[in-house]
């Protein structure tokens, strides 16, 4: 085999990934650091300069590279069994990159035309023509992180699946409307997510619609959903001790605390699922208060198709219906009966509905 | 910069998997190919670049690599290295978990596709951090299931809808597609009896039956690609609403392409299909939103709260 040739040529990054795995995956057996480095274009240069300074960038670089292909989901570490080298007396590490490890396996309908030839030796996962369906459906939810950090990664992720199962990716048929974001909420929302996955606290800035008034704050966030098509981020809030909900659109400013208290832990029977399908009035911790409502119909049905509520009278005389609703944040509760008019009237508790009552009269003397 | 190494080297091996795959050795132009991969042209130019530039030096894996640049585009093929996309990544992974889980099977299927990363400790922790919803009440499942059997097998759909105004009516209507905008369902489809597109929200059909009658596809129907398109209908009108200035700040962001009123308000304008939306819209915000005009929808608005 030839010798490779020293270059002064600026090799980038992507070139010499791909140098560097079509290398691993032309070897059917461990090789050496040694080798790699002698072998691999942009490695290779200052590794056989031989100085110890160069020497050592290179291996920098190697293990640099090693970590930022491994966020790509390429895994490049030693095989458990050590080799013989020409390069030294005894035994040393190998690495090894198998195909399996490398590509996306193949993605298989059942039944359905079997695969007749694949340069690769990899595993097959095999989906039922109900599974299919089923990705199709998430597909159209991912649709919905478009404008988040992570909306790459979703577009990307269906059009990988879509190599092997042309029909799963997004269709026209079915979609996710988002609600649209400000210019800042990508930053908010990366930093959200930092915090989250590296349990950092964050102080924020925060708009809270109920009481008219921006504060700082400081959050320990837990998880983040995205529910009634906003973002919210559930945490405990250190100024209060308690669990609040937060919605990112609503945040002016966010950053992770750097200072020894940052850190914290999330009980370990914390969900964000067991706040998901909580209504907006129901976002908190508070005490619940129970809500007696009569809605005429139709709002009545609709409102039980929503599954909101719990139905106490199915059909009144009215043909309207009784239904106890929990209500955690008041102000969110009455904002969402308002557009109700007088097709919803609170029979308990009487503050509550005088509370309505008055939001109605604000709503009232506007127009006035 | 990693982040751009990171995602170019997923664009080529995906872009060197998809030319080795396909059957026929004509060219393929930039645009379609920057259309299939979505990514632009000028994106994809770059990575072809990149390949161009591979150095002169020996690597088995060039020679198995072929590129061509034509007049209307490009050829390029491997027989060796990448002929498949790389695996997927924990991000991608993260997605389609978000995706899958909270779907009644969701979670198994995430778990087979999600690979080392689903079993994984960091995979679990994201399963109780991270969810897309809500889910839909039973009832509404249902109906969606009814509504995208009758859309994917084409058939029609017997249903009975009760709308904002008036009597609920029976209709029969041709399924094309299905929009989730927040918590809101709506079914987008063919209406026998208006003869026309129509958006029916699904919590409003109070009865449905799948009919044996087929139907083909139509053209013709406005399929929903935004949340603008909610909007619009053939005799939509334009409503003025003025927001309090204590609110104006977030409501620019959310409403963008309006104007900041001599008094401090913000005032933007909305296309208005049904006023029942727009009172809705208005009145979740209290007394801090006003309808400005026209006259008859600011009296529908006041005429909402009694």
């Amino acid at each position: 085999m030839p010798r490779p040739r020293r270059s002064t040529r600026r090799v980038s990054k992507t070139e010499r990934w791909l140098n560097l795995l079509a290398f691993l995956l032309d070897r059917h057996f461990p090789v050496t650091r040694e080798e790699i480095l002698s072998k691999v274009e942009d490695y290779c240069g200052d590794w056989l300069k031989g100085t110890t300074t160069a020497k050592e960038s290179v291996r920098r670089k190697f293990e640099r590279d090693k970590r930022e292909l491994r966020e790509l989901g390429v895994v490049i570490e030693p095989e458990k069994k050590k080799v013989a080298a020409d390069h030294t007396a005894g035994e040393v590490e190998g690495y090894l990159l198998r195909s399996r490890d490398l590509y996306l396996p193949y993605l298989e309908l059942s039944p359905g035309p079997r695969r007749v030839k694949s340069p690769y030796t990899l595993g097959a996962i095999s989906l039922k023509p109900e599974e299919f369906s089923l990705l199709r459906r998430a597909a159209a939810r991912v649709v919905a992180l478009r404008d988040t950090s992570l909306g790459t990664s979703a577009v990307s992720a269906l059009r990988k699946l879509s190599f092997d199962l042309p029909g799963v990716a997004a269709a026209a048929d079915e979609t996710a409307l988002a609600q649209p974001v400000n210019p800042g909420f990508e930053q908010i929302f990366k930093t959200m997510r930092d915090g989250v996955e590296r349990r950092t606290a964050i102080r924020c800035r925060y708009y809270a619609i109920g009481k008219d008034e921006e504060r700082n704050r400081v959050i320990e966030p837990y998880g983040l959903m995205l529910s009634w098509g906003y973002w919210y981020c559930v945490a405990r809030a250190r100024d209060r001790g308690a669990m609040r909900v937060f919605r990112l659109d609503r945040m002016r400013t966010a950053e992770l605390l750097a200072d020894e208290s940052a850190q914290f832990l999330v009980p370990p029977d914390f969900s964000v699922r067991n706040y998901l399908d909580r209504a907006p009035w129901e976002l908190s911790e508070d005490p619940p208060v129970t809500a007696r409502v009569r809605i005429r119909f139709p709002h009545s049905r609709w409102t039980i198709a929503e599954g909101l509520g719990r139905v106490v009278e199915a059909v009144d005389s009215e043909g309207g219906a009784l239904l106890e609703f929990d209500v955690r944040v008041p102000d969110a509760f009455v904002r969402w009966l308002l557009p109700f008019g007088e097709q919803a009237r609170i029979v308990e508790p009487a503050d509550l509905a005088s509370r309505l009552a008055a939001e109605r009269e604000r709503v009232r003397a506007v127009y006035s | 910069m990693a982040d751009l190494a990171q995602n170019q080297i997923q664009r080529l091996v995906e872009l060197v998997a998809w030319m080795s795959q396909r059957d026929i050795e004509e060219p393929v132009s930039y645009r379609d190919a920057a259309r299939h991969l979505g990514i632009p042209e000028r994106a994809l130019q770059e990575d072809l670049q990149v390949l161009l530039d591979l150095t002169e030096s020996y690597k088995p894996w060039l020679g198995s690599l072929s590129v061509a640049l034509t007049a209307g585009g490009f050829i390029l093929g491997s027989r060796g290295s990448f002929r498949r996309p790389l695996r997927l990544s924990r991000d991608e992974a993260l997605t389609l978990m978000l995706g899958l889980t909270g779907l009644p099977g969701g979670r198994d299927l995430a778990a087979r596709l999600g690979g080392d990363f689903a079993a994984s400790q960091d995979g679990k922790e994201t399963e109780r951090s991270w969810a897309i919803g809500p889910t839909p009440a039973e009832r509404m499942t249902q109906l969606l299931g009814l509504a995208r059997r009758a859309r994917d097998e084409h058939r029609k759909l017997d249903i009975l809808y009760s709308a904002s105004a008036g009597e609920p009516s029976r209709r029969t209507i041709e399924p094309h597609q299905l929009v989730q905008a927040g918590k809101t369902w709506y079914l987008v489809a063919w209406c026998e009896k208006s003869k026309a597109t129509r958006r029916f929200r699904v919590e409003r059909i109070l009865e449905a039956l799948l009919l044996d009658q087929s139907f083909t596809p139509r053209p013709e129907v406005k399929l929903v690609k935004s949340p603008k398109d909610l909007l619009v209908a053939e005799d939509a009108a334009t409503a003025t609403v003025a927001f309090n200035s204590r609110i104006s700040r977030w409501m620019e962001e959310r409403y963008p392409g309006g104007e900041t009123a001599a008094d401090g308000r913000y005032v933007v304008e909305f296309p208005v299909a049904d006023p029942n939306w727009l009172a809705r819209e208005v009145l979740q915000y209290g007394a801090e939103a006003e309808v400005l005009g026209p006259e008859g929808m600011r009296e529908f608005v006041r005429g909402m709260v009694g």
